[in-house]
């Protein structure tokens, strides 16, 4: 993806908020890469949650995703880390 | 709260000083925490949300309590006594599996932290420690309130600290996790895409969190004031995402030690049945006979005899230059739930020097010891032969680390030594047991000496004479 498409879609995904007090150096370039990954994240996991509640509604598929996206186990998931 | 005006002097940790939330410091041997008034209303958060008791309950974060001790300097809201630690250990010393498993335990944090509404503020790598067989977050004053909207200001340091170094041993070589001694705030990420292969650039993951991440950075480093004060806005579920695609990049991210030509040398030992339980034997009536509190095994291979010193209470280190074996034995320690060993990463012919800022932020092995007891196996010849090290020098060396000694002399006669010389010309004249015994007796009195059975071989305990 071409830089300026990033910062095109962090305009579009991202609005500007407050800024924030932080004692290490977020990096410019790094919290606008992190609002363009984070906003595909979002659109994925609301796509997700979307195609999930059509498949549950045909009746097709039981209710395993909760309302953040995240399957209902996934607080246990990660009790255990992976070896 | 007031500083105290006379008593025991306060000693500030070399190693936090950067966060001005507190920093550690030492009064009379105990370690202490201070919480400044700046950061009053994030601790209270993070005691009063369920976060700190969620977080100890699961063995994540390093518990604490509040004790009634006079502040080190101005600003004091609370000071606190967090568990030690039993040895401080840093990212370069840590096999392939350490440093994922503390990667995890960051996010996981990070995840549960914001189901309290609360954030890491930082992601360092020097903030988990091993304790206990397993990784902890060590640093309690890395939380602050979660705020709707506000991106994750650690992301960068998360990368550098960690998905770098982790891609970089896995996709490109293991010894580049020495990269961590040279960048102490992680490896920067235009040089870890540089040096991860090109076909990396196809990895989703690899792809958006490294190599666009590096080209993100070029392109607004020289962004202005103005615009270095606003920042982007990332959702809740956003961000929810981000951090369990991180995870699951980072739980992918694999190095497998079996195959390598190291660890398969390591299986091959040239002594018989008998003689390894004969050493086994000694080594464990010498430990019976130290009783030792701390013990680093330096050489260890992949812990087995480290092992007699864990398994018998021991506090012990278990040390090698081979990042195979060192893997090996930590997967086996993890598996096997083994709280009193902990291996790393070293080369005692290049131990971690002292590091960071002023050169102490980050102690040099030497200045983690001495211990009560070392244990140097089939290692000698490594240091005088191969390193060229005279048994003099070997032997003042140890003396700084530990009181007392256990250590394998392994003569020329041996299969192995005879298998180091075969390359190149025996330049070792004195390289003998009576040297070896007169060198090491500047340094100590040797209590115990004993012929390993059926070996050419002899162990020692020794203990330091001054």
């Amino acid at each position: 993806m071409k830089l300026n498409s990033i910062v095109c879609a962090a305009a579009i995904f991202g609005a500007l908020a407050a800024p924030a007090y932080a004692y290490i150096d977020p990096g410019s370039g790094s919290m606008i890469l992190q609002g363009v990954l984070a906003a595909i994240a979002a659109i994925a996991v609301t796509a997700k949650l979307w195609w999930h509640r059509l498949l549950v509604l045909l009746g097709i598929r039981k209710r395993t995703i909760g309302n953040d996206g995240a399957p209902i186990n996934a607080r246990e998931q990660h009790e255990v880390r992976d070896q | 709260m007031d500083v105290q005006p006379g008593g025991p002097a306060a000693e500030l940790s070399a190693a936090s000083f950067r966060d001005p939330a507190g920093f550690m410091f030492t009064r009379g041997s105990v370690l202490y925490r201070q919480v400044n008034e700046i950061y009053r209303s994030d601790y209270d958060l993070l005691m009063s949300s369920g976060l700190y008791n969620g977080l100890v309950g699961r063995g994540w974060l390093v518990p604490h309590e509040e004790v009634d001790e006079p502040a080190a300097a101005e600003g004091a809201y609370k000071i606190l006594r967090p568990q030690k630690v039993d040895f401080v250990s840093y990212p370069y010393e840590w096999a392939f599996s350490q440093l994922k498993d503390a990667a995890l335990l960051t996010l996981d944090v990070q995840l549960l932290a914001l189901e309290h509404g609360l954030s890491l503020k930082d992601a360092s790598a020097y903030n988990v420690q091993f304790s206990g067989g397993q990784p902890v977050l060590i640093d309690t004053l890395s939380f602050e309130r979660y705020e709707e909207g506000r991106p994750w200001v650690a992301y960068r340091q998360f990368c550098q600290h960690f998905l770098a170094p982790l891609a970089l041993m896995a996709r490109t070589d293991i010894r580049l996790n020495q990269l961590l001694r040279i960048y102490i705030d992680g490896v920067p990420l235009d040089l870890a895409s540089k040096l991860l292969p090109r076909r990396t650039r196809w990895r989703p993951g690899l792809a958006m969190h490294i190599h666009w991440h590096a080209r993100s950075q070029r392109a607004h480093a020289s962004t202005d004031g103005n615009r270095q004060k606003r920042t982007i806005k990332v959702s809740r579920l956003g961000l929810a995402g981000l951090l369990q695609g991180l995870r699951k990049l980072v739980a992918r991210l694999n190095w497998e030690p079996m195959g390598t030509e190291w660890a398969e040398y390591y299986q091959a030992t040239n002594y018989s049945d008998a003689a390894f339980e004969h050493k086994q034997r000694l080594v464990s009536e010498y430990l019976a006979t130290v009783q030792p509190r701390r013990v680093w095994d330096l050489g260890a291979n992949t812990g087995v005899f480290s092992r007699l010193a864990s398994r018998s209470g021991a506090a012990t280190v278990a040390f090698d230059i081979d990042p195979a074996a060192v893997e090996i034995n930590y997967r086996e320690a993890s598996n096997n739930g083994e709280p009193n060993l902990l291996p790393l990463l070293l080369d005692l012919t290049n131990p971690s020097p002292g590091l960071g800022w002023s050169g102490t932020e980050r102690d040099s092995l030497l200045g983690r010891g001495p211990v009560d007891c070392a244990m140097a196996l089939a290692l000698i010849h490594h240091l005088a032969i191969s390193n060229n090290v005279p048994l003099t020098n070997v032997a003042a060396f140890l003396a700084q680390l530990c009181e007392h000694l256990i250590i394998e002399f392994v003569p020329k006669a041996d299969s192995q030594v005879r298998r180091l010389l075969s390359s190149r010309e025996d330049v070792f004249d004195q390289y003998d047991q009576p040297h070896f015994e007169a060198a090491f007796e500047t340094y100590f009195t040797i209590i115990r000496s004993e012929r390993v059975e059926n070996t050419e071989r002899t162990l020692y305990l020794m203990k330091r004479s001054r």
